[in-house]
């Protein structure tokens, strides 16, 4: 199969991975990623993100279903996959004995670039990662957020029309995840398709055209971030109790005051679901100061973030990698 | 096969900065065989000279080891020690590439699966050549003087290639099977001292108790010292009988490696 103008980036249907022992770490995943839009993947771990990953870059075979990459079947036509897909994992992948410039030139060798546009390839892409005068230096001496420019420098230099960044700002400080933010929205802007995987709402509500939220295996909710904010069904009121939740006793009470529509305890706060914040909100207040002994620390409202969806979906247990 | 060829070179070249970059492995990768060849061998030499001052125990030696010259004697089993380390260590850089997560990126280009392979075994050839160069410049300093040096050179390249292809191929499907460079040391470690002793590195196999001997006809060694050390120390070269057999029993062994390595790093790959 060809790729033709109306494939999409991306189109995984049915994926399920099982790992040897029976562990399916995904199952029946069903995803479609538009040409030129950011797709975010976000999901608690061991939701099964980082595998669907390794299946969409051909690093590991899917158990069942189909994944297309403009059109092409990662089973059928891997090679053609590759040149199509630029990868950035999640962990630095560099060589420590090699200089910026030798991975580069190493990346460009084993994609087929020929030599003279690879030296102008490389050229642009060290100015783009902001790397031009560190190009001869050695990795070893490069710091995290360095080795991470070098890294999305390496994915991005054949010109992938679909970019993958498995958790791209991990463990950087804030100015090289901004960064890492710019060189996104740049790429968009340039046509390239981009799928990401995240745990950080604030990544997914600054890139993301659209988000799936998986979890055990498949696809939960997807949708722009208004989207899914939209799906929770209502606004927030968040209490900041500063001490232990009440009683349960008090939380019914506090469930039938007028237009509540669910109480949540999250740690040391109350978050109310409503129809009408700015409505609820002095009610709520109303009822702390008639109990004795039971001051607030604070009170937002608001429409609920992308973290109040996530955790709505996923629910609080934390989650062990798999 | 030119896509093969172009994927195999740019990951060479990669394994050749290494060895740029990582001066003291090189240097102590180039001293070590001549401490063998230069401490061990005139100690030994100088035994085996003591010993051939009786007419009986020279005609003995003649006949086990087919000269006095223990230094000559030993060099083919130096020159092939050399390159069996190179070799069962070929696959540590991909333990590693596994561990860093290098290996995942190579794997996500488009490059042919081979290529990581043979990369590795063009490297340990090359890196070999350059070893036995030394190590050959070094035995001629010493006395090791084959009377026809053209046989002797081919016959040192031809057999240690074909031994290190079937040894390297089976240390990458190791580090291609065993996640941790740990485990890899531990083994390849544990494998190379009973491949030495069992092979007739030191000693002829007609000199060695029935037992070794018949173990180290199982030791793909043999098959390369013995060839070599013939082009080196035996008038004429010896017979061509013994070139073809070890010849042909390396390539099975060769071979065997192939079919095992293709195999499991297939099914690692898959």
């Amino acid at each position: 199969m060809s790729s033709s103008p109306e494939s999409p980036a991306l189109s995984v249907q049915g994926l399920v991975k099982e790992y040897p022992g029976g562990v399916r770490a995904v199952d029946g995943l069903d995803v479609l990623v538009k040409p030129g839009e950011v797709f975010v993947f976000l999901g608690p771990n061991g939701a099964g993100k980082s595998t669907t990953i390794r299946c969409v870059v051909t690093l590991a075979a899917p158990t069942a279903g189909s994944i297309a990459v403009y059109g092409h079947d990662v089973l059928r036509e891997p090679d053609a996959v590759r040149r199509l897909v630029g990868y950035v994992p999640q962990e630095v992948a560099l060589d420590r004995y090699l200089t910026a410039r030798q991975h580069l030139e190493l990346s460009a060798r084993l994609y087929g670039i020929p030599r003279r546009e690879a030296s102008q390839r490389i050229e642009s892409v060290l100015e783009l990662v902001e790397l031009r005068d560190r190009a001869d230096d050695g990795v070893k001496g490069f710091s995290g957020g360095m080795k991470k420019r070098l890294d999305i420098a390496c994915g991005l230099l054949h010109r992938p029309r679909l970019l993958v960044l498995d958790e791209p700002t991990v463990g950087l400080d804030l100015q090289t995840r901004y960064k890492v933010w710019d060189f996104v929205r740049a790429l968009r802007d340039e046509g390239v398709s981009v799928l990401l995987t995240t745990h950080d709402m604030e990544e997914a509500d600054e890139l993301a055209d659209r988000i799936a939220i998986i979890d055990h295996g498949r696809v939960q909710s997807q949708g722009s971030s208004a989207e899914l904010k939209a799906s929770y069904g209502g606004e927030m009121v968040k209490v900041d109790l500063g001490r232990e939740p009440l009683e349960e006793a008090d939380c019914k009470a506090l469930a039938s005051l007028e237009g509540v529509r669910e109480v949540q305890r999250r740690g040391r706060s109350l978050l109310f679901v409503t129809a009408n914040a700015r409505d609820l909100a002095p009610r709520v207040a109303e009822w702390f100061e008639g109990r004795a002994g039971q001051p607030l620390r604070g009170l937002s409202f608001g429409p609920p973030s992308l973290g109040d969806v996530f955790l709505r979906i996923t629910g609080h247990e934390i989650r062990d990698e798999s | 096969m030119k896509k093969l060829a172009a994927d195999t070179w740019a990951q060479t070249r990669r394994w050749l900065v290494h060895l740029r970059q990582d001066r003291m492995a090189l240097t102590l990768g180039i001293i070590q065989p001549l401490i063998l060849l230069a401490l061990v061998g005139p100690l030994l030499d100088h035994v085996v000279r003591d010993a051939s001052q009786v007419e009986e125990l020279r005609r003995l030696l003649r006949e086990r080891f087919a000269t006095t010259d223990y230094l000559s004697f030993l060099f083919s089993g130096i020159a092939v020690f050399t390159v069996l380390v190179n070799s069962i260590l070929g696959g540590i850089p991909i333990v590693f590439d596994r561990e860093t997560g290098f290996m995942e990126k190579i794997l996500a280009a488009p490059v042919s699966r081979l290529s990581i392979v043979l990369s590795r075994f063009v490297y340990v050839v090359l890196y070999s050549c350059l070893q036995l160069g030394i190590i050959s410049l070094v035995g001629a300093l010493l006395g090791v003087r084959p009377e026809n040096p053209w046989l002797a050179g081919g016959t040192l390249l031809l057999f240690t290639v074909l031994l290190s292809a079937g040894i390297t191929v089976l240390s990458l499907a190791l580090a291609f099977v065993f996640p941790h460079h740990s485990i890899f040391f531990a083994i390849t470690g544990f494998l190379l001292s009973p491949l030495l002793v069992l092979s007739p590195t030191f000693v002829a196999r007609s000199s060695m108790p029935a037992w070794m001997s018949a173990a180290a006809t199982f030791n793909p060694m043999t098959y390369a010292i013995e060839p070599i050390r013939a082009a080196f120390i035996v008038p004429g070269g010896g017979q061509a009988a013994l070139y073809l057999h070890c010849a042909l029993a390396l390539l099975a062994f060769d071979i065997v490696c192939v079919a095992l390595a293709v195999r499991t790093i297939k099914r690692r790959l898959a």
